[in-house]
């Protein structure tokens, strides 16, 4: 019963999703550079272009019927902004600075750092002027959709309303009359099957299919035939160990001076020098770690035990601290570290490196997808230029490059069932089914399915899509027909059956089973018809018969055996169904706000987004 | 000598044109320029207004968060007072009714939504505040009062939610025909795959057939 809440949440979410997205996965450059760029759609001054929706979809490929709710939602974005500007709100430029500090992905330990914002412009190709204006963009969308969400309220009276038609219960009776039960009835003579199959035709063709050979190139199959020598594997853990030390556990003991973060200036030189004094003690004696540690180390967790912390990995501990560590050679003192805790003095006990074999077997995967990665551009290439010059057989491009002709069962238009889960990437059905590879019997261009991966096609044997003559069909069509005629007979038959029982004469051979008590709430196993059905049979009719065709043909036949009238809703009950009204009616007037702005705003859609 | 007598009448030409039209030329450029200056001028300052309301606006949201209802009033009061015929005032006013609804301040709520529908000069803002105002007088029990609202002009494409409330009155004063009636009328106009045909639809066979 509460579909409508879901379908309205949708559409809402629609405007307010887009909102918040922008703010968190704030996509590769912005606003169309190229101003002549042929536009999708125009919404009174304001162009939409493709990059706008690439921007939005976040450079997935998406299916038409996405990229066109996303324009959609676009346009719908450029109204509420275009009222919004006419109406004069606006961001201020205090407000602007407030809600770009805000923004998580700027800030360093919860403060904006002018530092990461500087770098996040960078890492997206933005000026900070496109950006902002982004912002404003998405704060002013906010502004318009405030009368909406945070004005809206429902009366009382209405939540009454509602809890009443949700909280009613009838008890209930059902027979079935399904279709499969009268297909003796059903007279199909063979003129009704050739009329059938000759007014259906088109949907009894065998659809087109061809059976190929294939070539696949990828990336992986190219390292993995790549050799390392073990001198390049030294060479490599060597440069990396400082890198790879993320997976290096190193055990440390500290003594800790702790220092109040508001202390003054002149009590944090105290305590300073009083480090460093202790520091002079331990450089003369450095037995004395542990002792030392137990006397004067102000870290509660560690103290007692000499200072020690155990084994942790890089990034577990402050910066500061983790970067005194990773530096150090085991015995080693470090000189006095100052942290947001206060002065430490650390001594490196041990470091547990990763395993060496799993290391060495890592290098060397990892320098073979390096050396591939060239290996594969040129082979690549390769393989264009051969399949091309040779374009009549994959074999001497299959030879040229130590790869295997391979083949495939038939492939059959239209099919989402393929065998090899290749055969499902669009691009290469596409490909398999083009003039150049059917009509002139040529190798396919290479068609790249993703994941540094090639493949090229052939045709080896190809059947048009034909018409099955009425033998080969015949049982398809019988079934068809006894499922459609059956389910009229059904309708007839439960209809029959309703009257009789309205009319209080009695129905003989009714299978009735309980359905038991269902209310708008729970409607248990009814569909929205036959919920329908059921609590539109006013209250003081009851005991009465009511019935209704179901999407499957089956005709279901109720007897409402009782109505219990609703409990007065609790105020958990009320509460969340204020909640969901509001957002019901928030959309609903959205929506219709929308309707009036496009009446006023001319918009113009250019082109389908379907590319 | 020819070509000094033509340069000669050319000149004169324009003599004679000039002092003929010179005055109205200069007229018109002169016009021109103050047009343009004030509507530059005209612009800057409405961008002013526009900032200047909305820097107020953004004091009055954060007595929102609050959710203090005097603290609210006063900054609506400040709002409306200095910038009432900005769109700020109008949003201001149709927040704080919310807050004013849900504290149960119903004589607060009705007059900012009133001020709302008879001041604001955007249509849809005004049909909001009257779809609120007629569902503050449901729970009023003032059901004429809210069947009026209701009947007030407003824009065509909020029809079905004036409709829908009409039927939540009617039904709610026991006048089933009527209910049914507005709730029929509430389908017919929705538009096509709307989200709300099933709500209603429910709520108009519960009235029965």
């Amino acid at each position: 019963m509460f579909d409508f809440v879901h379908n309205n949440k949708l559409a809402l979410q629609v405007i307010l999703g887009a909102v918040a997205l922008t703010f968190v996965g704030f996509g590769v450059g912005s606003y169309s550079t190229a101003v002549d760029d042929p536009f999708l759609a125009k919404v009174d001054k304001a162009k939409i272009y493709k990059q706008d929706l690439d921007r939005v979809l976040e450079g997935e490929v998406a299916d038409a019927a996405t990229r066109q709710a996303a324009l959609e939602n676009l346009i719908r974005q450029e109204l509420l902004l275009a009222e919004g500007r006419r109406e004069g709100l606006t961001a201020t430029p205090e407000a602007l600075r407030r809600a770009i500090a805000g923004l998580a992905v700027l800030q360093e330990n919860g403060k904006f750092s002018e530092a990461r914002y500087r770098e996040f412009l960078a890492s997206r190709n933005l000026t900070s002027q496109a950006f902002e204006g982004q912002i404003a963009r998405d704060m002013l969308l906010k502004e318009q959709l405030l009368p909406f969400l945070d004005g809206q309220f429902v009366s009382k009276t209405q939540v009454e309303q509602v809890a009443r038609l949700m909280g009613e219960t009838r008890a209930v009776k059902m027979a079935l009359f399904r279709p499969e039960a009268f297909a003796a009835e059903v007279r199909l003579d063979d003129a009704a099957l050739k009329a059938y199959y000759d007014a259906n035709r088109k949907r009894f063709n065998a659809p087109e299919a061809v059976r190929l050979e294939y070539l696949v190139l990828s990336q992986d199959a190219v390292a993995a035939r790549q050799t390392v020598s073990d001198a390049e594997v030294d060479k490599y853990l060597r440069e990396r160990a400082a890198a790879d030390s993320s997976k290096e556990e190193r055990r440390a003991a500290h003594i800790l001076l702790t220092v109040a973060p508001d202390a003054k200036p002149a009590d944090k030189a105290k305590v300073k020098a009083e480090a460093e004094a202790l520091l002079k003690t331990l450089r003369a004696d450095p037995a004395k770690f542990a002792e030392l540690a137990k006397a004067r180390s102000q870290d509660p967790g560690s103290a007692a035990n000499g200072g020690d912390l155990g084994f942790f990995t890089r990034g577990m501990m402050v910066k500061p601290f983790d970067d005194a560590v990773f530096r150090m050679q085991p015995g080693q003192i470090s000189d006095v570290v100052e942290t947001e805790f206060g002065y430490h003095i650390i001594r490196l006990e041990a470091v547990k490196s990763a395993d060496p074999a799993v290391a060495r077997a890592e290098a060397v995967e990892r320098l073979k997808r390096q050396k591939a990665g060239a290996a594969f551009r040129v082979d690549a290439d390769r393989l264009s230029d051969l399949v091309y010059q040779h374009g009549a057989s994959l074999k001497p491009a299959a030879d040229a490059l130590g790869l295997k002709v391979e083949t495939a069962d038939w492939l059959v238009k239209g099919d989402k069932n393929v065998a090899v889960p290749l055969f499902a990437h669009p691009k290469l059905v596409e490909a398999a089914f083009s003039d150049e590879v059917l009509k002139k019997k040529q190798n396919s261009e290479p068609v790249d399915v993703g994941n540094n991966t090639i493949v090229v096609v052939r045709a080896v044997e190809h059947r048009p899509e034909r018409a099955q003559p009425l033998a080969e069909v015949r049982d398809a069509i019988r079934a068809e027909l006894v499922a459609r005629e059956g389910a009229k007979l059904a309708e007839a038959r439960g209809k029959a059956a309703l009257a009789d029982l309205k009319a209080g004469k009695p129905v003989a051979g009714l299978a009735w089973t309980d359905a038991g008590e269902v209310s708008r709430r729970a409607p248990g196993a009814l569909g929205v018809a036959e919920l329908r059905a059921v609590f539109s049979v006013p209250a003081k009719s009851v005991p009465a018969y009511t019935g209704v065709k179901r999407p499957n043909g089956e005709f279901a036949l109720f007897n409402v055996a009782s109505v219990r009238a609703p409990q007065p809703a609790s105020a958990d009950e009320s509460a969340q169904i204020a909640a969901l009204l509001a957002e019901v009616s928030a959309n609903a007037q959205a929506t219709s706000y929308l309707n009036l702005l496009r009446e006023k705003y001319k918009v113009t859609v250019n082109q389908q987004p379907a590319e | 000598m020819a070509f000094d007598l033509e340069e000669q009448e050319q000149l004169d030409a324009l003599k004679a044109f000039w002092s003929r039209w010179g005055k109205w030329l200069a007229g018109a450029l002169g016009l021109a320029v103050a047009a343009y200056v004030g509507y530059q001028g005209w612009q800057y300052y409405q961008k002013q207004q526009s900032l200047a309301a909305a820097a107020v606006f953004e004091r009055f949201e954060a007595t929102l968060a609050n959710g203090d209802l005097k603290a609210v009033k006063g900054a609506q009061a400040t709002l409306a007072e200095a910038y009432p015929g900005s769109a700020y005032a109008s949003r201001a006013a149709l927040l704080a009714a919310r807050v004013a609804f849900d504290k149960g301040d119903l004589a607060y709520a009705k007059q900012q939504l009133t001020w709302v529908a008879e001041r604001s000069d955007e249509d849809a803002l005004r049909a909001l505040a009257r779809l609120r105002l007629a569902a503050v007088l449901l729970d009023e029990q003032r059901y004429d009062a809210a069947l009026a609202e209701l009947a007030r002009e407003h824009p065509a494409s909020f029809d079905a939610l004036f409709l829908d409330l009409k039927g939540d009155v009617l039904a709610a004063r026991g006048d089933a025909k009527g209910a049914r009636d507005a709730y029929q009328a509430a389908l017919a106009k929705l538009a096509g795959e709307s989200p709300n045909r099933q709500f209603i639809q429910t709520k108009l066979d519960a009235l029965g057939a």
